[in-house]
């Protein structure tokens, strides 16, 4: 299960924000994609889950081009998206939320699984999901991909507004997903931490990949500049 | 307390009535963030459709029913969802509001010109006969009526928290994307939603039907009065507002009860019960915490939008302004003693127009109360003229002793904005109509009051051709007065204030004032306009104008164009000229119709039709300029280091 | 300070060369707009926790933090638009506890947006000349009106004042487009240029680089340290592009998770290890 991202156009509307993206994620593998604000991550991701649709180019997974394909139909084919900003049902219940995400099919293990992993969310299966504490509901978001099991997991700035002793914890259970041997492709503004967990690294600067390498050839201080925008034509 | 037992019961009765609508209105909002107004009015389709199927085609009632709730009822809804309100997705709330009020006006309309406007009875649904519960007799349909709303009630309430179906509608409503990032199929999960929500209209309407009998106005009145009940519960708590309509029904029938007693000598307590919903439904609105009334959805935009208008389109044409003053100072000589009158009657509405631009159009705030300014300004004349004051200063001081009402709905307007505004304006307005139309300080003790054409300075205008040059000067005035408004500072700051709020106060502008004065002027010339019409007709009463005047003018003024004065002209000619030129007195339904259609395919237009005409050749040019592009850094740099080096630094 | 004096203030050119130099009026010239131990709950979350910082006149002060620092609620508490449960905000030695968004404006104190608050039916030079006749409305609505001279003087004088805001930030050329047509770039320096042409003292931008390329935030960052040159206004600014904060800010304050982690000069920041770990996140991870 590869995808692959070919030449793509993006953009809302007037707005074209990425320019030339191409980047693969094989089978298994775990990428980061880092940049600066505003160079186009969110927007990638969103292209690849069939909120946007790109103006050129093409999304492959497995080969197959998903055109215009609506997001439903690409949860369906292994494909999830944990957006950015809390990817969750502010006005459902925990219980409700985690409900959405199963449709239907076995309810009580979904339950099992996401208190498994985040005993906290099982104290509040009843609680309004919009009340619970950002680290909270982060988890409850991330808890989505536990109990999904999707081929392909993207995750959008999942330590946005976190304390970093939720990050770990978060951080944990994705790397637990890798382990799995999930695809992974995560979009972190707290570069150390993708980094230490990641295959191989894209950057992108304003709608282009800028630089495609692995986490060793980023490390120290030359990362920072490029994550500045530095030296970048 | 076994006093109060047939109240008790018999408002539990009619409150599941205000109960079922509720419960409608709730799920509509809920599974599409809609408040679909037209909501009692596909009640009333589906009550019209029971006729003809159990009358014209002798169809068994409860098949009839089904029929209609199975399967007319989703039909109506996923047309609805689909023609009318997913193409405004991203619109602001104005819009969304707009297109229901336009469905709710173009369906009453249609239905007037296909069955015509006397009511009509149907058969029963339910046996037809009794239960005596000792002080009070209740019929089966009651009862049928109260178990169907309780259990409906208690089923919605399962669907909604333990069906997957009933989860996916919610979460549809809270956020569309996410919900379709987890596989559910937003799309058909909101056609699902209309056709639910349309469903229950149905029901209410058939259920109704044979109780009520089925009339053009009745249903949609009817569940207007719901509104008041699914406000209590902010719109989207199916237990609150089943409470709420149960506890109005009660409430509606201990007041008539309690005021029977007073109601001959204060004629304004006839008018309480009904007036309860929206008493209700203001007070809601008004007293509530800072934004706990914010839309539902992402899909309405939260601000105000409105494409860019081009300067030069806000000007009226001059060579076609001196066209129309040179007609109108013609009509007298040429045109017959009936188009004269006609022509009276289209100057004084169109300084209603004109005033209701300045809310609509100019500060872009959604008024549905505007008949009761029209309607307050011809009694207040009339009262001042039975007071021995000449015309021309009563028409004068109609229009001040109006200025605080209007003044009043600043209040609401400064809290709230969108959809519930315009609920807030329409509550104020039903209100007003209820409960002070019937005194004796409004309409008289008669009801009606008569208003007398004027004699200014000696001369005796009471004739045909003397009112109209009376009324052309009137309105000319008064339309250039709301013109200059609209072009000078007060103009500027209220189109301001309506693109952005935040920004003119981050600007050191306290918005409040200018809105007060907004509602005044507003109602000010309402007023004037009131007075005109009274006059012309030489007689006002409490029918003269009420909230279907209201929504009609917000209809015909977006479709034609609420933001100039060309808009105003042409919802005149369209309102009031052109059905004189036809005998048929049909051609009101058909107008109806036709505005309600035209008000929901302008919905999203910045200026109506007229807007579209003048923007037309405007588009063209402007496709031809090249784009700019960022300014020159170059350029600028150096002027900037001229500058500089100028003032010696 | 009477309406008279601050437009005096308002008029006369100032460009502090040093720290401590007086202003034409006697007022101590470095006070600008000033936050103190601010703090902000909302929802069981607190989102800033006795956060203080200091954005001088006739300089240009940062405020940088990663998202959900808190930032844009610091200038919503400073602006008027949202409530501190602590802390105080004052814009020249005056307190601003009581006042509103709209006195705060009048007494100095600008704003931008990160969601552009244009006036989308509107002409830039249209939004731009709103600002400037902004300066002599106030509150009561004769003068909103217009019933006051709105004469042909002061219609040149707007109109004057308007193009110099237009040249000073390029816009001139697109001085009769409706705002809504125009790129967010161009958007952005409409907001600038109506904010400035009601000569504040102090200028909050949120995020004024925010879909800028490059190039156009290159010249945003000339554009601002001129104007700053020009009119002696002071500016604190919220920015995510590092390359724009450190290029053109005198002084800058670091925010993480609503508290402050340090603050100091754009080469102290660059080479700090807290800035560092803050952004790379924690090493232990």
């Amino acid at each position: 299960m590869t995808l692959e991202l070919r030449h793509v156009r993006a953009g809302y509307g007037r707005t074209e924000v990425l320019h030339d993206v191409s980047l693969t994620v094989p089978d298994g593998a775990t990428v980061a994609l880092l940049g600066s604000n505003g160079a186009g991550k969110t927007t990638t991701l969103k292209t690849i889950a069939g909120l946007v649709h790109p103006s050129a180019g093409d999304v492959c997974w497995n080969g197959k081009a998903l055109g215009h394909s609506a997001p439903h139909h690409r949860v369906d084919q292994g494909i999830c998206l944990i957006p950015e900003g809390r990817g969750i049902f502010r006005n459902l219940t925990v219980a409700e939320n985690l409900a959405m995400h199963v449709r239907g099919r076995r309810k009580a293990d979904a339950v099992r699984t996401a208190t498994k992993y985040f005993p906290v969310l099982g104290e509040r299966l009843s609680q309004t999901a919009g009340t619970m504490s950002g680290g909270q509901q982060q988890m409850l978001a991330v808890a989505r991909a536990l109990v999904t099991q999707p081929q392909l997991l993207m995750i959008d700035e999942l330590s946005v507004g976190l304390a970093p002793v939720v990050i770990d914890e978060l951080f944990a259970a994705v790397a637990m997903l890798r382990a799995e041997g999930r695809s992974l492709l995560i979009v972190e503004q707290y570069v150390h931490r993708a980094l230490a967990i990641a295959d191989y690294v894209y950057i992108l600067h304003k709608g282009r990949i800028a630089f495609v390498g692995e986490p060793a050839q980023c490390e120290g201080g030359a990362v920072f500049s490029r994550y500045l925008g530095e030296g970048v034509a | 307390m076994s006093d109060y037992l047939p109240f008790l019961v018999l408002g539990v009765t009619s409150g599941s009535i205000y109960a079922l609508a509720a419960l409608g209105l709730v799920v509509t909002y809920t599974t599409s963030g809609v408040f679909n107004f037209a909501h009692g009015t596909v009640a009333m389709v589906s009550a019209y459709a029971y006729y003809t199927l159990t009358v014209t085609h002798h169809m068994k009632p409860v098949l009839a029913l089904l029929l209609i709730v199975l399967g007319l009822g989703p039909l109506i809804g996923i047309v609805v969802d689909k023609a009318l309100f997913r193409r405004l997705v991203g619109a602001g709330s104005a819009a969304y509001v707009v297109v229901s009020i336009g469905l709710l006006v173009a369906l009453q309309g249609l239905v007037i010109i296909k069955y015509g406007p006397t009511a009509r009875p149907v058969p029963n649904i339910f046996p037809s006969g009794v239960v005596d519960l000792g002080q009070v007799n209740v019929g089966y349909d009651q009862i049928a009526i109260t178990a169907i709303a309780a259990g409906l009630g208690l089923g919605l309430v399962v669907f909604f928290t333990k069906t997957q179906t009933g989860l996916d509608m919610r979460a549809v409503v809270d956020d569309p994307q996410l919900s379709e990032l987890t596989g559910a199929n937003a799309s058909r999960t909101t056609a699902m939603a209309w056709m639910l929500g349309s469903s229950f209209a149905a029901l209410a309407g058939v259920l109704l039907a044979p109780t009520l009998g089925v009339d053009a106005t009745l249903l949609t009145l009817l569940v207007v009065q719901a509104f008041g009940a699914a406000a209590l519960g902010r719109l989207r708590s199916l237990p609150i507002a089943y409470l709420g309509a149960i506890g109005l029904g009660i409430a509606g029938q201990l007041s008539t009860k309690w005021t029977g007693r007073w109601a001959t000598e204060h004629t304004w307590l006839g008018g309480l019960p009904n007036s309860l919903p929206f008493i209700v439904l203001f007070t809601v609105l008004l007293v509530s915490k800072k934004g706990s009334f914010v839309e539902l959805t992402r899909n309405v935009a939260s601000r105000t939008q409105a494409a860019g208008l081009a300067p030069g389109a806000r000007r009226f044409p001059t060579a076609l302004l001196i066209g129309l003053v040179a007609v109108s100072l013609v009509i007298p000589s040429i045109a017959t003693d009936s188009r004269v009158t006609t022509a009276t009657t289209a100057l004084a509405m169109l300084v209603v127009f004109a005033s209701l631009s300045l809310l609509l159009g100019l500060s872009r705030q959604i008024s549905l109360c505007h008949a009761v300014f029209v309607a307050l300004g011809a009694s207040t004349l009339g009262h001042l003229q039975n007071q021995g004051v000449p015309f021309l200063p009563a028409l004068l001081l109609s229009g001040l002793i109006v200025v605080p009402v209007a003044g009043l709905l600043a209040i609401p307007a400064i809290r709230l904005s969108g959809l519930f505004l315009a609920l807030a304006t329409f509550g104020f307005g039903v209100l007003f109509q209820n409960l002070l139309f019937r005194t004796s300080w409004v309409f008289g003790t008669a009801g009606q009051l008569g208003v007398d054409r004027p004699s200014v300075f000696g001369h005796n205008l009471t004739g045909t051709k003397g009112f109209y040059w009376f009324t052309l000067v009137i309105s000319i005035v008064s339309v250039l007065v709301i013109e200059v408004i609209r072009a000078t500072r007060l103009g500027r700051l209220l189109r301001a204030t309506a693109d952005s709020n935040v920004a003119v106060e981050t600007l050191g502008i306290n918005t409040t004032a200018a809105r007060t004065v907004v509602f005044c002027t507003s109602g000010f010339f309402a007023a004037i306009a009131g007075g005109l019409l009274g006059a012309q007709v030489s007689s006002v009463s409490t029918t003269s104008f009420n909230f279907l005047s209201s929504m009609l003018w917000v209809t015909v003024l977006v479709a034609a164009g609420a933001a100039t004065l060309g808009g105003a002209t042409l919802a005149t000619l369209l309102l009031v000229a052109i059905p004189a030129f036809f005998t048929s007195a049909e051609v009101i339904n058909y107008q109806t119709a036709a505005f309600g259609i035209a008000a929901i395919m302008f919905a999203q237009a910045p200026n109506g039709v007229i807007g579209l005409i003048t923007e037309l050749p405007r588009r063209a040019f402007v496709a031809k300029l090249a784009d700019d592009g960022v300014p020159r850094i170059a350029a600028r740099r150096a002027r900037m280091a001229e500058r500089l080096a100028v003032s010696g630094r | 300070m009477s309406e008279r004096s601050e437009r005096v203030n308002q008029h006369s050119v100032k460009v502090p060369h040093s720290a401590g130099e007086e202003r034409a009026g006697g007022m101590s010239a470095e006070e600008g707009l000033r936050a103190q131990d601010v703090v902000v709950r909302f929802g069981g979350l607190t989102a800033l926790d006795g956060v203080s910082v200091h954005a001088p006149p006739g300089r240009i002060t940062g405020l940088i933090g990663p998202n959900g620092a808190g930032k844009t609620t610091l200038f919503n508490v400073c602006s008027g638009l949202q409530q501190a449960a602590a802390g105080k905000v004052s814009l020249d030695g005056e307190d601003l506890a009581r006042h509103g968004p709209s006195r705060r404006a009048r007494m100095g104190l600008g704003r931008t947006f990160q969601r552009l608050e244009l006036f989308t039916t509107m002409t830039v030079r249209e939004n731009v000349e709103f600002g400037v006749e902004a300066r002599w409305l106030s509150w009561d609505p004769v003068s909103q009106l217009g019933l006051r001279s709105a004469g042909r003087a002061r219609r040149r004088e707007i109109k004057r004042d308007a193009d110099e805001v237009l040249r000073d930030t390029g816009l001139y050329p697109l001085a009769d487009r409706v705002v809504g047509s125009l790129s967010t770039g161009q958007g952005r320096l409409v907001e600038l240029a109506r904010a400035m042409a009601r000569r504040p003292r102090i200028l909050l931008l949120d995020e004024p680089s925010s879909g800028l390329d490059p190039a156009e935030s290159r010249a945003f960052g000339e554009l601002l340290r001129d104007l700053v040159a020009l009119r002696g206004i002071g500016i604190l600014m919220v920015e995510h592009d590092m390359s724009l904060v450190l290029d053109i800010c005198d002084w800058i304050f670091v925010l993480d998770f609503g508290r402050p982690l340090m603050a100091g000069t754009a080469n102290e920041v660059r080479t700090s290890p807290e800035v560092q770990a803050a952004y790379l996140g924690k090493d232990a991870a």
